[in-house]
């Protein structure tokens, strides 16, 4: 074996700090050279891409930098042999450990399997802001994990994955509201709506202790409504206890700029069916058993 | 120049995930790498005022990951998979990667340091001379030192 170079390409580091945004111009002008006629370089690139998509967000240690100060309170996902206790404060950040080990596949990699089987139609959908935590118990049945806080329900958060990666959209990126069982427990704060672009893929993912049936609506501004997830049979899709759960499919938003709304509706039992959700859209009552959660979106040109 | 700590983990998490399950083989353990890093990030953002946050990233994610190498349950693992893993005659730039990841709890520091960067980084001479603090000249005479070690590591492997 031999330690001498691989070749004239650029290194990750290198990669990196031109991501980065740290190399100087002449230096950007010759990576960029190299990757434009180097096949080899944009395999690499293709592969880092990948690679970076299965890193998922961990929302918990998000918030531990935005507000290192700030109490922090984690529920468990039910049915996880290693469940995340409640957070009061922050402690030795090298040790304290806030994401659940033994969940299931990361969303990142479901992420990148939707890609294969995404439904792109009109419309678009994105995120929601500061739900998009990991959240809490429906108040439904099932007692709580031992240091779980067992209140308020299941809840459900967008991410968006653009060409930098995966990522929460974060609140103020858009304004969401809970209307159901406990409306008004996490009203949303009016903010803007989040700002997605023509491109981005979208996965909503739910967080539960126990198991919740889900679909997801969409209305854009004309007022065309497209249901971006249901069961085969235009019913709800059974999502598994956890933190996090995707659902079984992601969208890729198309060029159709302006305001969109996509609503996710999570119940406790199924026999709901999804063509029959368009009202709740725009602000009609859920079915019984059922909450809503309602993500405003902003769809526009990257600029 | 402020630094938004938390928006640079949600750019760049990514990237330091890549590179430490580059190294760890071990997609849970580098997510753990991943929030050491930024939380440490966070404590330590006034040190970055100067820049280099590449250089800063690569380190200290090297540096956590040997860190979680020296684990002794993750030090048996890594060199147990690494031996069932290793190939004996086919040859490729995947090769030393597997071998190196295997070896890395035993290399002293230097080339611990050295074999990431040259295998896990594909970086040029002059790029780790930078990032060890020592000269070009050093970076070889390190780089003979690692291929001995590796040749051994393939003979015991075979």
């Amino acid at each position: 074996m031999s330690t001498s170079s691989f070749s004239d390409c650029p290194s990750h580091f290198l990669l990196d700090q031109w991501t980065l945004g740290e190399l100087e111009n002449a230096a950007v002008v010759d990576v960029e050279r190299h990757i434009g006629t180097c096949a080899r370089c944009q395999g690499r690139l293709a592969g880092r891409r990948a690679d970076e998509v299965d890193f998922v967000v961990d929302l918990a240690t998000l918030r531990a930098l935005q507000a290192p100060t700030v109490a922090v309170a984690v529920a468990a996902s039910h049915g996880s042999s290693s469940t995340s206790p409640s957070v009061s404060s922050r402690g030795d950040s090298s040790t304290s450990r806030w994401w659940q080990r033994s969940r299931g596949p990361a969303l990142g990699g479901l992420v990148a399997a939707g890609l294969a089987f995404a439904v792109v139609r009109g419309g678009g959908d994105v995120d929601t802001g500061g739900r998009a935590e990991i959240a809490s118990l429906p108040s439904t049945n099932a007692s709580s994990p031992a240091g779980v806080r067992a209140k308020g329900r299941a809840r459900s958060a967008l991410y968006v994955q653009d060409a930098r990666g995966v990522r929460p959209l974060q609140a103020g990126d858009g304004a969401s509201d809970v209307v159901g069982d406990d409306a008004g427990h996490d009203a949303g704060d009016g903010s803007q709506p989040a700002r997605v672009h023509p491109g981005d893929t979208l996965q909503v993912a739910v967080t539960s202790t126990v198991d919740v049936f889900a679909a997801v609506v969409s209305q854009d501004g004309p007022g065309q409504v497209s249901t971006y997830v249901a069961a085969d049979d235009g019913g709800l899709v059974r999502v598994a206890a956890g933190r996090n759960v995707p659902l079984p499919r992601a969208t890729v938003l198309d060029d159709v700029a302006g305001f969109e709304t996509v609503a996710v509706l999570l119940c406790d039992a199924p026999g709901v069916q999804a063509a029959a959700l368009a009202g709740i859209v725009v602000g009609g009552a859920p079915p019984a058993g059922c909450v809503v959660d309602r993500h405003r979106l902003e769809k526009a040109e990257r600029r | 120049m402020s630094l938004d700590v938390a928006d640079l983990y949600r750019k760049h998490g990514g990237m330091i995930f890549r590179r430490a399950r580059s190294i760890l083989g071990d997609d849970e353990r580098a997510r753990d790498v991943v929030q050491d890093v930024f939380l440490l990030l966070h404590r330590q953002r006034e040190v970055l005022r100067s820049g280099g946050l590449a250089s800063w990233l690569y380190t200290t994610t090297t540096h956590r990951c040997f860190n979680v190498l020296r684990n002794h349950g993750t030090r048996s693992r890594l060199l147990g998979e690494a031996r069932e893993t290793m190939p004996t005659e086919h040859h490729d730039r995947s090769e030393p990667l597997v071998l190196v990841r295997g070896l890395l709890p035993e290399l002293p520091e230097e080339l611990a340091l050295l074999a990431v960067y040259r295998f896990v980084d594909e970086m040029t001479h002059a790029e780790i001379a930078t990032q060890l603090g020592c000269s070009r000249r050093h970076v070889g005479d390190l780089l003979v030192r690692l291929e001995e070690r590796l040749v051994a590591a393939r003979a015991v492997a075979s």
